[in-house]
């Protein structure tokens, strides 16, 4: 069918300052836009609700030149990359292969390339949920602003949550995020008062907010800042879906070790596809300090990492799922070819 | 600045010919291409990025042009699957597709050829794995998709001469 979305207003915001302005202008109104692949799909639908008005006022942000720069800043040794970078791009980079493998391997894992062509970092990091009953007009759950969660009572048994389980159990979409995550990134939000940045580890909210980030409806993501590992670090991210191609992740790990020599000193492991947010799995990371990782190793990291979950009464199999990410992650990093270094 | 507006005037570049024209806010480009250039090849499925066969080139890569705003693909470069036939001679894809039996209904095919120029404009000595990938983003529901892959492969063997 054509013509399924509505007459909207639409801006092209050509500067930072340009797109705050008009956020503050038109308020609960308005919505930054970059690729579109979600938003639009959303605004067809209209899934809205008390707490979802529908836009009616877009606000193009995918062409700000400050937000369509990848670099690589080598005295500081940090990875910038502008919110509007598409994920093709990210994955393409040389650098971004070169140093930062793993961020390469979550974004292969997006989707379908016409996706992954048009979608932002902004973009992937702020979808919502992909959950069915909340991209179903006829269900009016917590996170539109009604009542209940739907799919706890329904069908969960794949997008779903086993971990930080409170009001919605949708799983957090993006691939993106633990890998990112796992590096320690940092954003750089525009706000009405200017501009701030806070740790990716503080970003996302839990499952009893109705929104799953900390952005205000006049903020929005200009870059992310990913620092280059301190001391040599081998780096992977694994993913488990129903189809090679398209699907979300079932489970997900970014999992980035720290070596001396064979000794992991430190680690972050980060979970996708599990939780209403990215996982940090702290428990997990503590038992890799000081250890010499094998097979044996990982596989009880692995088994910790799921630990404290529970699962719902359709997706209890995604515990076992889980340990098996983390494990496959934790022997891929090892087995990663290069040590990243400054 | 422009401030926010439901309709705009734009230039769409489509197969190197500039098409100026109003259009609203809202219209995606795959509606800009079928209902305002009368480019109907590029056929529209599901209409939520899902199917794939509304893919078309944009500056050289695939999209999905039901689920990117036409607005959004002003001035750039903008390719169909009306542009891929030149002066009534079918390209070497579309020629080996119809060869291989690449295709039953045809459904897909338009979106399909787009996303295989997409991998064949950036490189010729294309390998199974990287076909596949090519249009990992496109349904085929008659299932076509092993010939497919083989008349891609087929025609790069031909075009180097490997036989
Ligand atoms: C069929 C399908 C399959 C998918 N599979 C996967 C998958 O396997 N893994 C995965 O990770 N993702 C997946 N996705 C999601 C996809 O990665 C996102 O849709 C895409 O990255 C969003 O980017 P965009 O620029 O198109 O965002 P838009 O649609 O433009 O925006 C998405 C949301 O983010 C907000 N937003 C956009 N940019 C910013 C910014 N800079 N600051 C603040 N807010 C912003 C918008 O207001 C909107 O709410 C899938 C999507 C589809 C349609
Ligand atoms: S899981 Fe979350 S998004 Fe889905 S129905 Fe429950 S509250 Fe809504």
């Amino acid at each position: 069918m054509l013509n399924e979305i509505p007459r909207l207003e639409h801006a092209d915001a050509s500067s930072i300052e340009e797109a705050r302005s008009l956020l503050a202008a038109y308020g609960e109104k308005a919505k930054v836009i970059a690729g579109g692949t979600d938003l639009l799909g959303l605004i067809k639908d209209r899934i809205s609700g008390p707490k979802m008005p529908m836009p009616e006022v877009l606000i193009n942000i995918g062409a700000i030149p400050e937000l369509t720069v990848l670099r690589y800043d080598e005295a500081r040794q940090s990875l910038r990359i502008g919110a509007a970078v598409t994920l093709t791009q990210l994955e393409e980079s040389a650098i971004v292969r070169e140093k930062f493998p793993l961020i390469s391997q979550a974004c292969s894992s997006v989707a379908t390339p016409q996706i992954r062509n048009v979608g932002t970092v902004g973009g992937n990091l702020c979808q919502r949920p992909w959950c069915w009953y909340f991209r179903n007009a006829a269900f009016n759950c917590f996170k539109k602003g009604g009542e209940g969660c739907d799919a706890v009572t329904g069908e969960h048994q794949y997008y779903f949550s086993v971990n930080g389980l409170g009001v919605c159990v949708m799983s957090h979409p993006s691939d993106l995020a633990p890998a990112l995550m796992a590096l320690g990134s940092e954003l750089e939000i525009a706000s009405k008062s200017g501009s701030k940045r806070i740790a990716l580890d503080r970003f996302f909210l839990g499952a009893r907010e109705v929104h799953e980030t900390i952005l205000g409806p006049d903020e929005f993501i200009v870059a992310v800042n990913v620092p280059c590992p301190a001391v040599a670090a081998r780096m992977a991210f694994v993913k488990n879906r129903i189809r090679d191609t398209w699907d979300f992740s079932l489970a997900s790990a970014a999992v980035v070790l720290e070596m001396s020599g064979a000794v992991c000193t430190g680690s972050r492991i980060v979970l996708g596809g599990l939780a209403p947010f990215p996982y940090r799995a702290l428990d997990a990371e503590e038992m890799l300090r000081n250890s010499r990782i094998d097979k044996d190793v990982a596989t009880r990291t692995a088994q910790k990492a799921a630990g404290k979950a529970k699962g719902l009464r359709m997706n209890k199999y995604k515990l076992g799922l889980g340990a098996v990410v983390v494990r496959d992650a934790i022997l891929a990093a090892l087995a990663c070819q290069a040590d990243m270094r400054r | 600045m422009a401030g926010p507006s439901v309709t705009k005037q734009v230039a769409l570049f489509v197969n190197g010919k500039t098409y100026s024209l109003e259009i609203e806010s809202r219209t995606t480009l795959a509606e800009a291409l079928r209902e305002r250039l009368d480019l109907t090849g590029t056929k529209v499925g599901c209409n939520r990025a899902e199917c794939g066969t509304c893919t078309v080139l944009v500056d050289g890569r695939a999209v999905y042009s039901c689920t990117m705003l036409a607005v959004h693909a002003a001035g750039k470069n903008i390719q169909t699957i009306e542009g891929v036939a030149q002066a009534g001679k079918l390209d070497p894809l579309q020629q080996a597709l119809m060869d291989e039996d690449g295709l039953q209904c045809g459904f897909c095919t338009p979106g399909m050829i787009m996303s295989l120029k997409a991998l064949l404009n950036r490189k010729t000595d294309v390998s199974r794995r990287d076909v596949r990938e090519a249009i990992a983003g496109n349904y085929c529901r008659c299932g076509a998709y092993p010939n497919i892959v083989e008349a891609v492969l087929k025609l790069g063997r031909n075009s180097s001469g490997a036989g």
